[in-house]
């Protein structure tokens, strides 16, 4: 048995990405369903949408690229199925990242008409604008010098939908959902900690221990990490989708990582009692 | 139809640069190094287009070919902020007010191009020095707003917000603990970082129960970073295997390019052009 556990931290590395791929493929293609529960940091994020007026508008800042659509993706559907089924509630994007407007034209194409919801009154894309930190502050001293025209090219002036926002400050919420730089940290500290706006967010896994400390705070009313974020806000809408069933192969992936590290460690402790 | 066409070819071809890419598991090969360089080209390209149509064309090179006399007058709003400058502010909003006189912001655009100029001086030993002025200020720009969001977003209400009561308001127990573990973790993770004593004694107390709560901590970073990486794999893994209307004859596309690089790698491998990795 020790021996074997010895042999185990000597193990050819490809061994273990090719369980680490089967413990990945196989609850794709066989899901087993394991539940779930939503953080208080999530349900947050839900109760501020719910509590949002009719004629609210909300600035839906997308500040993420296709390398990180599978873990935020999934938020920004179910965001805009959330908000376009309240009433009234007006929804304005805007990307800081080259790769975002896409990703978000396709989000906007695959919720809006099942609202019935109409661009330029209901909901509009700004696009995409370079400039990074600059482009956060020049929006919060005006909008509409910032962005003169949306993603189709017509002038801000003609949607109807930007009647009265004409800074930052004329936003009932703001919803950042980034994976990385920029995106929410800077705008907590350019906007949320200027203007003392409502502010909540959804990012990467691996940005989520940066933005807990805005969050316990209060700078970020709500924060949603990673696949788990977006799953937990799928099913507080009841709209179970990409992040959901990538749950149980979360949980089984990540079963299997505390496996082979507590293994490598006894298979340690072994070898260095050995070497003694 | 024409779209139908696209989206199958685009996928079948996803699916094969996504195994390529997942093929350097093995060891470095050719089919990984072909995907990670039409990667690089391809990002490469995209960004100096949208960069140029979006930013460069519009933003530099459209107000530059105004005339002067019809070039845009400075904003209404921008007026207000330069006319509240104290000090130093005051003396550059004089500048600006001066360049409004003769033409509007053209002087400034002018400006613009002539530092981005600048900055290709870097390829040249002799001129070299030249890019260390538009370089400046960036820096200095960047270095300037940082220190105010940084301040107020990160230092002054983070430290307001972990002035918490050990007993907590709510009145329950846990909420007590909770606020009592935030204060005795952040003052001893902080006692860590004080270098100008030994860590003996009381300090050297502080400072070890510092580094194990820090430990938790990057031990939570850990397993957040875990879980966003197994989550990519999983977004390719979804695509790749489950059929949808952006995912024309899943899982075929991914099946077939793992038989044709798997062939490839076994014929590589043979013939021995695959390296060994170094341990």
């Amino acid at each position: 048995m020790r021996a074997l556990l010895a042999k185990f931290g000597s193990l050819d590395r490809r061994f273990i990405f090719l369980v680490m791929g089967f413990s990945i493929v196989i609850p794709v293609v066989k899901p087993c369903e394991i539940p779930f529960r939503t953080h208080e940091k999530v349900q947050s994020i839900y109760d501020t949408v719910e509590a949002l007026k009719p004629g609210a508008t909300v600035l839906v800042a997308s500040d993420f690229d296709p390398g990180s659509a599978p873990e935020l993706y999934p938020f920004l559907l179910a965001i805009y199925h959330h908000l376009f089924s309240r009433e009234g509630v007006k929804v304005v994007t805007s990307s800081l990242w080259p790769a975002a407007p896409p990703l978000v034209d396709k989000a906007l194409a695959e919720t809006a008409p099942e609202h019935g919801k109409t661009y330029g009154v209901d909901y509009v894309n700004l696009g995409f604008l370079e400039g990074k930190h600059i482009v956060i502050l020049s929006m919060g001293q005006n909008m509409r010098t910032t962005y003169e025209k949306d993603i189709h090219g017509t002038p801000i002036d003609d949607l109807r939908i930007m009647d009265g926002i004409n800074t930052l400050k004329d936003f009932d919420l703001i919803i950042s959902i980034s994976s990385g730089t920029p995106g929410t940290k800077e705008w907590v500290q350019l906007v949320q900690s200027r203007y003392g706006l409502d502010m909540v967010a959804s990012c990467t896994a691996v940005s989520a221990p940066d933005y807990i400390p805005y969050y316990q705070s209060g700078q970020l009313i709500g924060l949603a990490g990673g696949m788990k974020g977006s799953a937990e806000y799928e099913q507080l809408i009841e709209r179970p989708g990409t992040a959901t069933a990538g749950m149980d192969v979360l949980s089984i992936g990540h079963l299997f990582i505390v496996l082979a590290v507590f293994l490598g460690n006894v298979s340690y402790f072994v070898t260095r009692k050995r070497k003694r | 139809m024409e779209d139908e066409l696209v989206t199958l070819i685009g996928y079948w071809i996803a699916a094969f640069l996504t195994i390529c890419i997942l093929s350097f598991l093995y060891k470095d090969n050719p089919f990984y190094k072909f995907a990670e360089h039409l990667f690089v080209g391809v990002s490469a390209g995209y960004g100096v287009v949208l960069q140029l149509y979006d930013t460069i064309i519009p933003k530099l090179f459209t107000p530059l070919a105004s005339p002067l006399a019809e070039a845009d007058p400075i904003p209404e709003v921008m007026v207000a902020e330069l006319e509240q400058g104290w000090g130093l502010t005051k003396a550059l909003s004089g500048a600006f007010y001066s360049a409004k006189e003769i033409g509007g912001w053209w002087f400034v655009y002018a400006a613009a191009l002539v530092l981005s100029l600048m900055m290709f001086s870097k390829f040249s030993r002799t001129y070299s020095w030249m890019a260390r002025w538009p370089l400046a200020f960036v820096v200095g720009t960047f270095a300037g707003l940082q220190v105010i969001a940084s301040t107020s977003g990160d230092l002054v209400l983070q430290v307001q917000a972990n002035m918490l009561p050990l007993v907590a308001e709510s009145g329950l127990w846990w909420d007590s603990v909770n606020n009592i573990l935030m204060i005795v973790g952040l003052v001893c993770a902080l006692l860590y970082f004080f270098f100008s004593r030994p860590h003996t004694g009381a300090l050297g107390v502080a400072s070890r129960i510092g580094i194990y709560f820090m430990m938790v901590s990057f031990g939570a970073s850990f397993g957040y970073t875990v879980m966003g990486r197994i989550s990519l794999a999983i977004g390719r893994a979804q695509e790749l295997i489950e059929p949808g209307d952006a995912h024309p004859g899943a899982p075929w596309p991914a099946i077939v390019s793992l038989m044709v690089v798997g062939a490839g790698l076994v014929v590589l491998e043979k013939l021995g052009k695959l390296k060994d990795d170094e341990a």
